[in-house]
């Protein structure tokens, strides 16, 4: 028998009666409750519902179903709805479908190999989101993948659940190990004082205070080794590595007209979805006007890490507008002069930049508002450039005295 | 019998059918080898036992299993009171 529990109404005088004849007769009860001064609430089981029609006639009490629940009652309705066992079936049949593929592919530990590009390799293996598990041998795999890339010196490719995980170890390379033995000296970019030096590599060529020009070498990637007598035995070519301060000068010019074109929005803003496949399009917007603000968000369908569908989909959201001329008055220009200046400064600031000194004077000339002066900056500055080689000295001998 | 019983360190509520009635603090009370309901409202039940009228007496009581072994009360139990049947 399919299991299936209803929850009852009885009403009536003789409900503790009903009760206890029905437990005469086995049937078992659960959840027995007095809402009404004749009611009792009970759930019992579906098998026990039909053995209880003489003892309602005998107790004369009347019964009425509240709830229905259980598997049996899930079958009945769907002898009445095809379509819902047909739902369910194809819903477990989908998931057996899909938990049978890998969908997510993470890759983590690499750095010298971009993600990407592991991932390209995999897909030229064969190995992509929505391939069959069995096909996939992960040390084999792993073994691909550090013969074709030598700077992996491990990998571990693990298969769970839905899941194709490789932990990635790199080896420091040959490249950077040249690069960083190769000697260099640091070369100013800009004209100005230098405002501090901190060396940790190589011969210092400026003190701070002293002017420099562009191009001058600030900091010598040859070391002097001296013996006792303070006396050059050999040159020691290094890279040489220091932070080297300039104080400058920029000079800062702007200007915009007092009369500007202002947009002023008349209707709402209207919102229409579309969807995009590649290079098809659905879209039910009309066409861009003039006079109109196109705001065009775009959300692409990524269902798990490294797995990218081709399907996204977007809204635009339009809003009319009309152009009016409108004339700033002196405090709101020099207001929006002082913004260009701050996002002009941020921008330096942005570059590490530090800004020491700000002498520019805002006025209004004519129809312009112009903004004039100069900021004193104080920059990092060592661009890296080859260092002169020099003949060793020669080896003095006791001879030489 | 019953004498055998005691001498044997043996229960016999099974054996004499005596009422068993086990009290999880005020809360739950779940009465066994009873005969039947004969009254059930929230504040009261009462049941009848081969010992005598069982009497439940509390709030917001409910009767969460009912069968022909035992019979499970819950809510808030205020007290439990046993009346003197009548000898067979």
């Amino acid at each position: 028998m399919i299991p299936g529990f209803v929850r009852l109404s009885v009403t009536g005088e003789q409900r503790e009666r009903f009760l206890n004849l029905c437990k005469s007769r086995g049937i078992m009860f659960r959840r027995i409750v007095q809402t009404g001064e004749k009611e009792l609430l009970l759930t019992m089981r579906v098998k026990d519902f039909f053995l209880i029609g003489p003892l309602r006639r005998k107790t004369g009490v009347h019964i009425h179903i509240l709830k229905k629940r259980g598997p049996v009652f899930f079958l009945l309705a769907c002898r009445r709805n095809k379509l819902l066992p047909a739902g369910v079936l194809t819903v477990i049949g989908v998931l057996f479908f899909l938990s049978g593929r890998v969908w997510n592919i993470h890759i983590e530990g690499n750095i010298l190999n971009p993600t990407p590009q592991l991932v390209d390799f995999l897909e030229e293996k064969g190995i992509c989101c929505g391939v069959f598990k069995k096909k996939i041998h992960c040390n084999a795999l792993a073994e691909e993948m550090r013969r074709e890339f030598p700077e992996i010196t491990w990998v571990s490719a693990k298969l769970s659940g839905t899941r194709l995980s490789f932990e990635i170890r790199e080896g420091d390379t040959k490249l950077s190990e040249e690069t960083s033995k190769a000697a260099c000296s640091l070369f100013s970019t800009v004209d100005g004082i230098v405002e501090s030096v901190v060396t940790r590599q190589g011969t210092p060529l400026i003190k701070s205070g002293e002017e420099v020009k562009k191009g001058q070498e600030l900091i010598s990637g040859i070391v002097n080794i001296t013996d006792d007598s303070q006396e050059v035995v050999r040159y020691e070519y290094v890279q040489a590595d220091a932070d080297v301060y300039v104080r400058y000068t920029i000079d800062y010019y702007d200007t915009f007209p007092l009369t500007i074109e202002k947009k002023v929005y008349r209707e709402k803003e209207k919102r229409r979805f579309f969807i995009r496949n590649k290079n098809w399009i659905l879209d039910l917007s009309p066409a861009a006007k003039k006079n109109e603000d196109r705001l065009i968000c775009e959300y692409p369908f990524v269902p798990s890490e490294n797995f990218r569908l081709p399907i996204s989909a977007g809204i635009i959201t339009t809003r009319k507008y009309e152009i009016r001329k409108e004339k700033l008055t002196e405090k709101a220009a020099k207001k929006q002069a002082i913004q260009r200046l701050y996002i002009y400064e941020e921008k330096l600031i942005e570059k590490g930049v530090q800004i020491s000194e700000n002498n520019v004077k805002i006025e209004i000339k004519h129809q312009d508002c112009v903004s004039r002066g100069s900021l004193t900056v104080i920059e990092k500055t060592g661009k890296e450039g080859s260092t002169e080689r020099k003949t060793q000295p020669k080896e003095r001998t006791p001879e030489d005295g | 019998m019953k004498k055998m019983s005691e001498f044997l360190d043996l229960p016999v509520e099974p054996a004499f059918r005596e009422t068993q009635v086990i009290l999880t603090g005020k809360r739950r009370a779940i009465v066994e080898n009873y005969r039947n309901l004969q009254r059930y409202t929230r504040e009261e039940i009462i049941i009848l036992t081969p010992s005598g009228r069982l009497v439940i007496h509390g709030k917001r009581l409910e009767i969460s299993c009912y069968t022909a072994f035992e019979m499970c009360v819950c809510g808030r139990i205020e007290s439990i009171l046993l009346e003197e049947g009548k000898k067979k």
